[in-house]
């Protein structure tokens, strides 16, 4: 069952010949992908921070 | 004379601005050792002999007729493998690009050459500037001669092996999660990853493009200072690139520490991370260093390391995957194993995990600022251990994400790593010096000093010559 929701996910990102030939190695990082994902949290208020998501001049200032 | 083959920038510039040392003797003596230590050490992909004598034959030409152009006039330098020179293959170090040719050459090749500066060759990589070091590509990885067959770091490990072996004098990295300052810090010399926006891209092939710096990896931090100073400036072809004004480099350097205030972030490898015991103690000895050289060094939290990193690897897995999925999905087989794996991460992660990142890196900004604010630079580790043997596949991929350089990749920040000291088997330590955006030189300046009261720069790899 795991080995189909890994096949179908990488099909949806267009890995499907990847998985046929490297499937460890597709394995390995979408467990990656998965911890990194488990890790993320995001606690702040989404209207005191909209604006400095996508600013003018990412990241620091003065840049175009 | 000097052993030539060791002449740091300006020694060099003054001999040959003197015409006491020709630019084709110069890269004559480059080469040879090339020839002689390449085969152990890897450190090239591709050597451009005839074009670097074509090179250093118009430079000793122009100089002779009263024309110095300054201080990398006739001096030779080296790319990493994944910056463009117009009519020389770019590889990546990877079989997917192995026969990819460059049409143009990219704006920092383009600035060095202005300068007068010789390409010598291009170096190795980790594959696309992530997956090594690897066994299983076209190219075998360069080896650290600090320790005997050790790993040099990466992902610019050519850069930084070519450097301390004494193969080339100056190069070029980038530095996406820490890839200038890794190698600077396994292969004992000094590498600076510049303030986001400061030295074009334009030409580089990409790794992550909301992360990617191009740095500059030398010997010495006077020879950084120079280096950088033919680097820096707006390119409106890179649209990260900013237009700010580039001070001289050179002219803060011998001032000292004296006044300055420095935070220690000892908690990113006495807390956050357990670096190696030989490492902490450089590391506090360094602080201590400062505070004898008249700074006021004072410990400061940042966010967790945990959470740098994190938003570092959320960001650059997506942005790597966007650039990768094509070739990913249609030449799997053409990638090494670890290049692989680690560019397809991506392909797990959503839409909504990437703008979590950005909301992430927004608050550690943020947070980052204020914990520097009345700060003049940061004091922490670049990596937490040693470089390992290369053949040790698990103490490799057990020390590489080991580090506390991704932060700075996250911010944006000037940050240098450079050289402080050894463990007892002789294997190198370092420290690392982070900035406000755009005080490059506030940064040089403090490494300037630590570099003058220790001298470990002057430190080579037993056995090479």
């Amino acid at each position: 069952m795991e080995q189909d929701d890994e096949a179908r996910q990488a099909e949806a990102a267009g890995l499907g010949r990847f998985w046929e030939s490297h499937p460890e190695d597709l394995r390995f990082a979408l467990k990656a992908a998965a911890a990194l994902r488990r890790r993320l949290s995001n606690d702040l208020d989404p209207a005191e921070e909209c604006a400095h998501i996508f600013p003018a001049k990412p990241p620091g200032e003065g840049q175009q | 004379m000097t052993d030539l083959a060791w002449l740091s920038i300006a020694e060099a510039s003054k001999l040959i601005a003197r015409r006491e040392l020709s630019p084709v003797e110069l890269v004559e003596v480059q080469l040879a050792r090339i020839e002689r230590l390449n085969p152990k050490w890897h450190a090239f992909i591709r050597v451009l002999s005839n074009r670097a004598l074509a090179q250093a034959k118009a430079a000793e030409t122009e100089i002779s007729s009263g024309r110095h152009r300054g201080p990398l006039h006739g001096f030779p330098v080296g790319l990493k493998d994944i910056i463009d020179v117009a009519g020389v293959p770019t590889t990546c170090h990877s079989k997917i690009y192995a026969e990819h040719v460059a049409s143009k050459s990219a704006a920092v090749t383009e600035r060095l050459e202005a300068a007068g500066a010789v390409v010598l060759g291009k170096l190795s990589t980790h594959e696309f500037a992530i997956g090594g070091p690897s066994f299983d590509l076209p190219w075998p990885p360069a080896v650290n001669p600090w320790g005997g067959a050790h790993f040099p770091g990466g992902s610019s490990s050519g850069s930084g092996v070519a450097l301390a072996t004494g193969m080339l004098p100056a190069a070029l990295g980038t530095d996406t999660g820490g890839s200038v300052r890794n190698p600077a810090s396994m292969c004992s010399i000094v590498g600076l990853k510049p303030t986001y926006g400061r030295v074009s891209r334009r030409g580089v092939y990409p790794l992550a493009f909301s992360l990617d710096h191009v740095g500059p990896m030398t010997r010495n931090v006077a020879d950084n200072a120079l280096l950088l100073q033919a680097l820096a400036g707006h390119d409106p072809l890179d649209p990260g690139s900013a237009d700010v004004a580039v001070p001289d480099y050179t002219t803060e350097l011998d001032k000292g520490v004296r006044g300055l205030r420095i935070g220690l972030v000892r908690h990113f490898y006495d807390g956050d991370e357990t670096a190696h015991p030989e490492q902490t103690e450089a590391t506090d000895k360094a602080a201590d260093l400062f505070r004898e050289l008249g700074a006021d060094v004072r410990e400061i939290r940042l966010a967790p390391l945990a959470e740098y990193t994190l938003c570092n690897r959320i960001i650059l897995s997506s942005e790597a995957f966007s650039i990768h999925r094509k070739h990913l999905s249609e030449r799997p087989s053409d990638y090494g194993a670890l290049g692989r794996q680690r560019l397809s991460v991506g392909a797990g992660l959503s839409a909504a995990d990437y703008v979590d990142g950005l909301r992430l890196r927004a608050r550690l900004i943020a947070q980052t600022n204020a914990a520097m604010e009345g700060l003049d630079a940061i004091l922490t580790v670049s990596s937490m251990d040693p470089p390992p043997p290369i053949e040790d596949a698990e103490a490799c991929a057990r020390v590489y994400p080991r580090q506390a350089r991704q932060p700075f990749n996250v911010t944006g920040q000037p940050a240098i790593a450079i050289p402080a000291g050894f463990t007892k088997e002789g294997l190198p330590l370092s420290i690392q010096i982070v900035g406000h955006n755009w005080q490059e030189a506030r940064v040089l300046r403090i490494a300037h000093a630590y570099e003058q009261a220790t001298g470990w720069v002057k430190m080579r790899p037993p056995g090479l010559d």
